[in-house]
């Protein structure tokens, strides 16, 4: 196997070979910045290389392997964070704002303080959609690194906000990379760009150092190749910590044999896989196919509810408490993106009435959307009702009628965990997706739905051309 | 509806906001979104508000055990 193909290797491969002394954690290393120090800026993925830093725990990690002090499945391998996860030691964390290029913390945040425990080595700080998208972008360009690139077409974006962690990982920059999630900023980037991605119940994963754009929204989780990628980064980044009282008791252990052997529950919602892109539903059906020789499907609609409206409205009035600050500095007026400029000085307008009569609801809906969600392993639904936008486009022109599932707004909403796979291509070779959405703490089923898709399918081990 | 409701109050509040004065057309605008959110949430909510129907920190991550009976914290 040539250098060229370490980028592809699944996680556990990638850490027997480590821990077997055939590939060297510095070697490992060195790949990556090498193709982060080349390639990042091809896609705008980059924002940071962690150059000196990632060779001390590479040499680290080497040293210990050495020695016979294993750490775990993720001893001696790359990754890269979303940059709005805290980094001390000097490295920037800019949160994709033009302001705060210069902004530096003390400590490193929970995430990157577990996977440093883990023996994982960061490389980089990964560009990201400018304070996570909460400022109500409508086009690709909305960070000062730029719009985030597909690698599967140059032309078309990378989605966000977790924009750089998606190309990045897609165009083979960085084995795994760690993103976050308000609302659809970890699935929709993976299927956009073809990966497997995994947002996490709310509270799995402790946010302590992470920008806050939505207090009661918020979830960190991986993009990665695959279902046991995912795994077994979010055995390594979850858990209890005293510095997110968010945090939920328990730790996450990816044990994938230890499911039972028995044939899972699904339910589709009808209208979900509408498009005019008629591989998305073709894609879909597809992929139902595989999944019906292990799980009996069943179409169920949801109760009608106004769930995007409750979920907007805890997010905009949470942002408003985070942000609306830019207004009063005069910061707002050097966000990237024109259209969001005037967003923090407008944030201030939500009642306070209309944002606790939100939380309310959410409480109401989360007792009856848990007896709905009883009977089933999970809802599957396409993650996304298009392919990635091209990048001269607006989303609202773009996305029109598809722009949102409401699956989406409902996971989010209630903390659901989501698992997204890739399940083939539709318009201009774009990758298209399907996510596994399932109650608080079932990643372990979400992630065996996920492992036995990728069992009978391959689209997940597939990579964009010109990534070299 | 959120998307299209809360610009509309912004709007309004904006216009206040700056001084450039609120205008027929744009109040009308951000008081019927409002009124429509309000006849879609209505529906879902009591009458008689319910102090369980808010989550608090306590809850969000109870460990099982009360505090104890003297009321300090565990």
């Amino acid at each position: 196997m040539s250098a060229a193909d370490w980028s592809w290797l699944p996680l556990h491969e990638m850490g027997r070979r480590l821990r077997a002394g055939e590939l060297s954690p510095v070697a490992l290393a060195e790949h990556c910045l090498e193709r982060l120090e080349r390639l990042g800026s091809r896609y705008n993925a980059v924002v940071t290389v962690t150059r000196e830093r990632a060779l001390a725990e590479a040499r680290r990690a080497e040293a210990e392997l050495r020695a016979g002090r294993d750490r775990g499945p993720l001893h001696g391998i790359p990754y890269g964070a979303k940059d709005l996860l805290a980094t001390g030691g000097g490295i920037p964390t800019t949160w994709g704002f033009a302001p705060l290029r210069e902004q530096r913390f003390d400590a490193d945040a929970a995430v990157i303080e577990r996977l440093e425990a883990a023996g994982a080595v960061l490389v980089a700080k990964l560009a990201m959609v400018e304070l996570a998208g909460g400022m109500r972008y409508d086009q690709p360009n909305a960070s000062f690194t730029g719009p985030g690139i597909n690698p599967w077409n140059r032309a078309a974006w990378s989605g966000g906000s977790s924009s750089g962690s998606a190309s990045a990982v897609a165009a083979g920059l960085v084995p795994f990379a760690i993103g976050t999630e308000t609302h659809g900023s970890i699935t929709g980037p993976t299927a956009m760009c073809g990966l497997t991605g995994l947002r996490p119940s709310f509270g799995r994963v402790s946010r302590r150092g992470a920008m806050a754009l939505s207090w009661t929204l918020d979830k960190i989780g991986p993009l990665c190749h695959g279902a046991d990628d995912c795994g077994l980064v979010l055995e390594a980044i979850a858990g209890p910590d005293p510095g997110d009282p968010a945090t939920l008791p328990g730790a996450f252990r990816y044990a994938p044999e230890a499911q039972p052997d028995r044939r899972w529950k699904l339910c589709v919602l009808p209208g979900e896989d509408d498009s005019d892109q008629p591989a998305v539903p073709a894609n879909f059906r597809a992929a139902l196919e595989v999944l019906q020789t292990a799980a009996e499907i069943e179409e169920r609609a949801l109760p009608e509810h106004p769930y995007h409206e409750i979920v907007m409205t805890i997010l905009f009035a949470e942002a408003g408490s985070a942000f609306g600050y830019l207004a009063e500095t005069g910061e707002a007026a050097q966000l990237t993106a024109p259209e969001t400029r005037t967003t923090p000085h407008a944030l201030a307008s939500i009642p306070a009435a209309a944002y606790v009569t939100a939380l309310r609801l959410r409480q109401r809906l989360h007792r009856e959307l848990t007896d709905w969600l009883a009977p089933y392993d999970a809802v599957v639904t396409p993650t996304l009702k298009k392919v990635a936008p091209p990048l001269d486009t607006t989303f609202s022109a773009y996305f029109g009628a598809h722009r949102r599932l409401v699956i989406t707004g409902v996971g989010n909403l209630l903390g659901w965990p989501c698992v997204t796979v890739p399940t083939g291509f539709g318009e201009r070779g774009l990758p298209t997706s399907l996510q596994f959405v399932g109650r608080p703490g079932s990643e372990a089923t979400l992630l065996a739905l996920a492992r036995h898709y990728q069992q009978q399918t391959d689209w997940h081990t597939r990579h964009p051309p010109e990534t070299q | 509806m959120a998307e299209a409701i809360w610009p509309a109050v912004w709007r309004a509040w904006l216009r206040v906001r700056y001084g450039a004065g609120l205008d027929a057309e744009t109040l009308e605008a951000a008081v019927r979104t409002c009124e429509a959110l309000r006849a879609v949430w209505q529906p879902l909510l009591t009458d008689r508000p319910d102090n369980a129907e808010l989550p608090f920190p306590n809850a969000m991550h109870a460990d099982g055990e009360p505090d104890a009976p003297d009321g300090d914290p565990k």
